[in-house]
């Protein structure tokens, strides 16, 4: 069973990263960040599994369910926030949250 | 044999967690980039039960599969009027952002490619919802019932705020 070598996982967590950091940066709906924030836990989450694989504690399998329990309580929270913006502005896109902005 | 099945069956769930998120960064349409998360979570499942980490392939079935993709779609139905067409969303800033993440990437890899980590070679635990079960309840008490407040009160917080009325 050990014929995948560790660093095949980790270059997969680094895709995500960085592919959840583009969406992050470059798309214009709030509800496409938060999608591009999940793949960035995700990749985090991967990253711990791989490197606890062999740790007889598992203690990061227990870190890595704590991190999926605060995503699940974080995507909660967004989309409640999301809803009270859209009653107030119209609109989820980001661009359109420019009233501080002069 | 084993170990071609092996490789086989990881870069089948590679591809099964990379692909969809490629359509994410590509595609406009907020709904089927929702359902690519979905294939996307499950490839990342399947990488968990590669790895033997089952209670984690289970918990991410169970929470991101499941729970987080339905609260993202009612997200989306509930802030988009959905036409015939379907809902897109732009981008913008797309060439700074690609370069940022790119050379992101492309030195992660580098570190990863370069560092020579490998797996350790102690035999992975077998019976993990047991010793998963007891981390929780002996070593890990204290993040865990706070853990437990704080899902209880961001989801009353949640559905305080969604609640529709004039004063919130």
């Amino acid at each position: 069973m050990t014929a995948i070598p560790l660093t095949y996982y980790l270059v997969v967590a680094a895709f995500l990263l960085c592919a959840g950091l583009l969406i992050v940066l470059t798309k214009k709906n709030a509800i496409m960040v938060l999608i591009g924030i999940e793949l960035m836990l995700n990749a985090a989450n991967l990253n711990l599994v791989a490197f606890s694989r062999n740790d007889p504690q598992l203690n990061g399998q227990v870190f890595a369910i704590f991190s999926v329990v605060l995503a699940a309580a974080e995507v909660a929270i967004a989309l409640a926030i999301l809803l009270n913006i859209y009653r107030k502005y119209n609109s989820s896109d980001l661009d359109d949250l420019n009233t501080l902005e002069h | 044999m084993t170990m071609a099945i092996n490789k086989l069956f990881f870069f089948f769930f590679a591809a099964m967690t990379v692909l969809p998120v490629i359509y994410i960064l590509f595609t406009g349409n907020i709904v089927r980039s929702a359902f690519a998360l979905v294939v996307s979570l499950l490839g990342v499942a399947a990488l968990y039960v590669l790895l033997q980490a089952e209670v984690m392939a289970v918990v991410q079935l169970l929470i991101y599969a499941g729970g987080i993709i339905v609260l993202l779609l009612f997200g989306i139905m509930l802030t988009r009027r959905l036409s015939e067409e379907g809902v897109f969303a732009g981008h913008r800033g797309v060439v700074i952002g690609a370069l940022m993440a790119l050379m992101l990437f492309g030195m992660l890899v580098r570190l990863i490619l370069g560092s020579g980590l490998e797996f350790e070679t102690a035999a992975p635990v077998t019976d993990q919802v047991a010793h998963v079960g007891i981390a929780f309840l002996t070593d890990h008490i204290v993040a865990f019932e706070l853990v437990a407040y704080l899902l209880l009160v961001a989801l009353v917080g949640a559905a305080f705020l969604a609640k529709k009325s004039d004063k919130a």
